[in-house]
């Protein structure tokens, strides 16, 4: 790998990958596309109508994974089809409880999950939807529960984009496989929800 | 033009030109910076094509944030979804602004009236009618090379539409 030290580039950078700022600790955008259409399983594609889109991110959720009282932002911009029907842009603050290591099996309560301060949608004339919710995984992905959030779509297959970063914690966005799944519910608010 | 693989620099790096990521699909910001007018409208033709070869069927987010008016008279901050009907190489689907939560800004989405560089282009408009400076900031997320595709253009008018 190349090492360069104080550098200045007097045109422009293009970049195939990321460029990642570590005195930031936030991640670049990572896209994300989805609509699931093949013949075995069930599928918008076939008309069955599944509202919601769920994301696994590579973020562990437990004080192993370094996020104990290190509350951190989520950003998500996205849409589902070609007439902003649904569109995400929204920010929440995930955190853990530090007191709790890892994920509390009764309540539950050590992620403080769907803490969406910020959510740019649902005004304005296209009354675009995206009901943000976010969750810990119920499993364990890679030996750790993962960040999780589920966001509305249409029930068709139509194109459909999402763009995530992280602002502090970024540098995890890439220590594990993203996931995405359609499901016809997000959460009944008390027990999460796709990831298992 | 020097090529680089996975490069860490120990220090500070500072780009004159531009980023761009295509693993990332975002286009780095483009910057206009100008002095408003009596004219009720600032008018910004991006170098995105308002045509099947960059929308059909696969919209991009455009999104401005800028201001004018040296006490914050009129702020811009909105997203829009810009899209072409795939059937059609530029039916062009305008102005659909799921946010906008700037200040007095007015926002509108249209694709120019003529071609330039052999395409219409998507453009936006929004107040501006403050005789004093101002900036705008775009960028839009997917097909992130097509910021290169043709030269940027700006004007003033009356009109919230068609001035390209």
């Amino acid at each position: 790998m190349a090492q360069l030290k104080t550098t200045v580039i007097s045109g422009d950078i293009a970049g195939s990958s990321y460029v990642i700022d570590n005195s930031l600790e936030k991640s670049e955008w990572v896209k994300l596309s989805h609509c699931i259409c093949n013949d075995t399983e069930i599928s918008d594609c076939k008309g069955t109508g599944l509202p919601w889109l769920h994301v696994r991110t590579p973020l562990g959720t437990d004080n192993a994974d370094g996020v104990g009282w290190n509350p951190y932002i989520i950003e998500v911009v996205g849409y589902h089809t070609y007439s902003a029907e649904c569109f995400h842009d929204f920010k929440a603050v995930v955190n853990t409880n530090g007191y709790s290591q890892t994920r509390d099996p009764v309540n539950g309560n050590a992620f403080y999950g769907s803490q969406v301060r910020v959510n740019n949608t649902g005004t304005g004339p296209l009354q675009s939807a995206s009901s943000p919710y976010i969750y810990e995984s119920n499993e364990t992905y890679g030996g750790t529960n993962r960040l999780c959030f589920a966001v509305r779509k249409v029930d068709c297959c139509c194109t459909g984009l999402l763009w995530v970063r992280f602002w502090k914690n970024g540098q995890m966005s890439r220590t594990y496989t993203w996931g995405t799944f359609h499901a016809d519910y997000d959460t009944d608010g008390v027990s999460p929800i796709k990831y298992w | 033009m020097a090529n680089f693989k996975e490069t860490l620099v120990d220090g500070s790096l500072e780009v004159l030109g531009k980023t761009n990521l295509s693993a990332s699909d975002v286009t780095g910001w483009h910057k206009i910076e100008f002095t408003g007018s009596t004219n009720n409208y600032m008018h910004v033709r991006t170098p995105l094509r308002a045509h099947n070869t960059h929308l059909g069927w696969n919209p991009c987010i455009l999104q401005v944030t800028g201001q004018v008016g040296n006490s914050g008279q009129i702020i811009h901050d909105f997203k829009a979804l810009v899209n072409v009907n795939g059937y059609t190489e530029d039916d062009f689907y305008g102005s659909q602004i799921p946010v906008d939560v700037g200040t007095g800004s007015e926002p509108f989405v249209y694709q120019s009236t003529n071609a330039y560089g052999g395409y219409k282009r998507v453009c936006f408009s929004v107040k501006q009618n403050v005789q004093e400076q101002g900036y705008l900031y775009i960028r839009w997320f997917n097909q992130w090379s097509a910021i290169n595709d043709y030269p940027w253009g700006y004007n003033t008018s009356n009109n919230n539409q068609g001035e390209f």
